[in-house]
Order: C-alpha cells, then sequence, then structure tokens
C-alpha cells in the first residue's frame, strides 16, 4: 500500500511537472500540441481547447477558460471525484478498475464529452 | 493473505492475485488439468496458429510467461487491467495522446494474452499503423480479433466467432476506439478473474 502511495504520488509529480513545462513552453513559443482531427477535417474536437483552457485557468481567468472549451471546465470536478475515487481504490487495494458511482460518474463523463463534440461543431460553442 | 510474489493483501479467497496475476497456494488447490483448449466446434487453436508458443512450451525462466508452467490454467501475468471509462477520459482530455500509450500497452497486452512471442511490438505496430495513414492499424485490429479469440479459447472463456470481422469492419469507419474499448473488456477480465 505504502509502495502504491508513492508510485501514484511520483506519476502524480511527474505529471505536474510535464504539465507546467508545457505550458511555459506554450506561452513563450506559443506553439502547443497540434489537433490533427481538426488538422485534417477543420471540425474541433471534444478536446480542443483545453491547453488554452489550462492556460486561463493558470492565469485565474475562469471565463476565459469557459469560452475556451466549456464542457472540460463544467466536467472537472466530475473527473476530479472520478479520479479520486480510482486513486483511492488503487492505492488501498491495487485496483484499476472502478466500479459503483465513480463509474456512472465517468461514463456521464464520456457521453458529456461526446455531445458536447457535435453540439460544439454545430451551434459553434 | 499476502500475494508470495508482489506482497499485495488479497482477499481470503483470491485464487490469483489481482495485481501481478501470480496463483495463490492454497492448502486444497482444485484439481487442474493441463491447460490445453476445451473441444471446440472450430479448427483446434493450435493448428489455426502454428506460430504462437503453446502454452506449456514456453520459455522456462522467462519470468513474464512463469503461470504457463506452473500447472495452473491462468496464463496472465503481466496484463493489467485497465478502466475503459477512465481510458477514454483520458484520451478526449489529452487530444489522443494518451490513446497512444493505451494503444501500444493494449497491443502488447494482447500479445501476451494470445502468447504470440514473434509478434510486434506496440511501439512498432503503432508506428505502422502511423505510417500507412491507419490501414495497418486496421489490420492489426483484424488480427486482434483471431488473437483475442484463441486467448479465450485457451481459457476457457465465451468466444465470438467473427470479432475480427467485427472489428475489422469498426476500425475501417475510424472507430478504432470501440476495438480498444472491446478488446481491454476481454484483457480486463482475463486479467483479473474474479471480478
Amino acid at each position: 500500500m505504502r509502495q502504491r502511495l508513492f508510485t501514484l504520488l511520483r506519476a502524480a509529480a511527474a505529471l505536474l511537472c510535464a504539465g507546467l513545462l508545457y505550458a511555459l513552453w506554450v506561452r513563450k513559443t506559443g506553439m502547443g500540441i497540434p489537433c490533427p482531427l481538426r488538422l485534417l477535417t477543420g471540425l474541433r474536437c471534444p478536446g480542443c481547447g483545453m491547453t488554452r483552457m489550462a492556460l486561463c485557468l493558470l492565469r485565474g481567468d475562469l471565463r476565459g477558460a469557459f469560452a475556451q472549451n466549456r464542457a472540460s471546465l463544467l466536467l472537472a470536478p466530475i473527473g476530479l471525484y472520478v479520479a479520486a475515487a480510482w486513486a483511492v481504490g488503487y492505492v488501498r487495494r491495487g485496483e484499476r478498475l472502478l466500479h459503483g458511482a465513480p463509474k456512472i460518474a465517468a461514463f456521464v463523463m464520456i457521453c458529456v464529452f461526446l455531445a458536447f463534440g457535435v453540439a460544439r461543431n454545430v451551434l459553434n460553442w | 493473505m499476502i500475494c508470495s510474489n508482489c506482497g499485495m493483501q488479497l482477499e481470503d479467497n483470491a485464487k490469483f492475485c489481482p495485481n501481478c496475476g501470480t496463483a495463490v497456494a492454497q492448502s486444497d488447490p482444485e484439481p487442474v488439468s493441463n491447460p490445453a483448449p476445451e473441444p471446440s466446434p472450430e479448427p483446434s487453436a493450435q493448428q489455426a496458429y502454428p506460430n504462437y508458443a503453446a502454452p506449456n512450451s514456453s520459455a522456462s525462466g522467462n519470468q513474464a510467461y512463469a503461470p504457463y508452467t506452473n500447472g495452473t490454467t491462468f496464463y496472465d501475468v503481466g496484463i493489467q487491467p485497465r478502466d475503459i471509462a477512465v481510458a477514454i477520459i483520458l484520451s478526449i482530455v489529452t487530444c489522443g495522446i494518451y490513446n497512444i500509450y493505451w494503444f501500444i500497452k493494449m497491443v502488447d497486452d494482447v500479445n501476451r494474452a494470445a502468447n504470440d512471442q514473434g509478434a510486434f511490438s506496440g511501439g512498432i505496430t503503432w508506428l505502422l499503423s502511423f505510417v500507412t495513414g491507419g490501414i495497418y492499424g486496421c489490420y492489426w485490429y483484424y488480427q486482434a480479433g483471431k488473437k483475442m479469440t484463441y486467448a479465450k479459447q485457451v481459457r476457457n472463456m465465451p468466444v465470438d466467432n467473427s470479432a475480427e470481422i467485427l472489428y475489422l469492419i469498426l476500425a475501417i469507419f475510424g472507430l478504432g476506439i470501440v476495438n480498444m474499448a472491446l478488446i481491454q473488456s476481454d484483457l480486463n477480465k482475463m486479467a483479473s478473474p474474479q471480478n
């Protein structure tokens, strides 16, 4: 259990560092990872605007973040809940699968993301 | 009860460690026969896949395949369960980067499940798929359907007869992620038969 806690903390720290470095990189150079779907088809996928949203959040600009990718911002609390549930299950029991309410929440997130992917292209959100 | 291999806390009635797949030594183990596939209407899996190492004859001393040699019917060391919903969400919010990681891991797990030691690794498969504009990926899903059928046969799991056709059609229509969810769901069952 201790070992799994450390594994998770190490992964989280590495992810945080990578995220901050990426944010720094984008801010300095203005170059982000291009979305393959958008390059090929011009359509915006449900994940488009995530980087800009995160940068807005880092500045504390909630309104800007909402404009960039509203679904991600609204789903963020649910995402944190699912992540926390997964982390607790993993650290306590070494479980990598979700059960019960967090599982339902995760599938709701997917449905909302998919609906958002359609809506943002149709309604130009 | 504690797993003798990785030290994980196990439930009392666990037969296998859900973390590393090691068979749990029990005072009264149920008799396990030779892990040959059950007779099926289809030609024997061994016959259909001559280049797959037979579960019993795999390299001894290779830790990854150790359970093939210890007389149990559990072949799954190294297959890691992965929550499908979480994987899809991560794929979306990372603009597909997590999807690449997931695909690479899944290819390796499918090869492990079918004990196909000569197959391309996950990284190579992804690269081939990328440089061929996804065409190799479609072919790989077709292969994966066959490998998963074989993997299920040797585990006495129910088999979908034309999984490879379904995978191929879904892949051609750009729904590779559905394939990934289906394959991962099967892999999860193989990784933790207790659930």
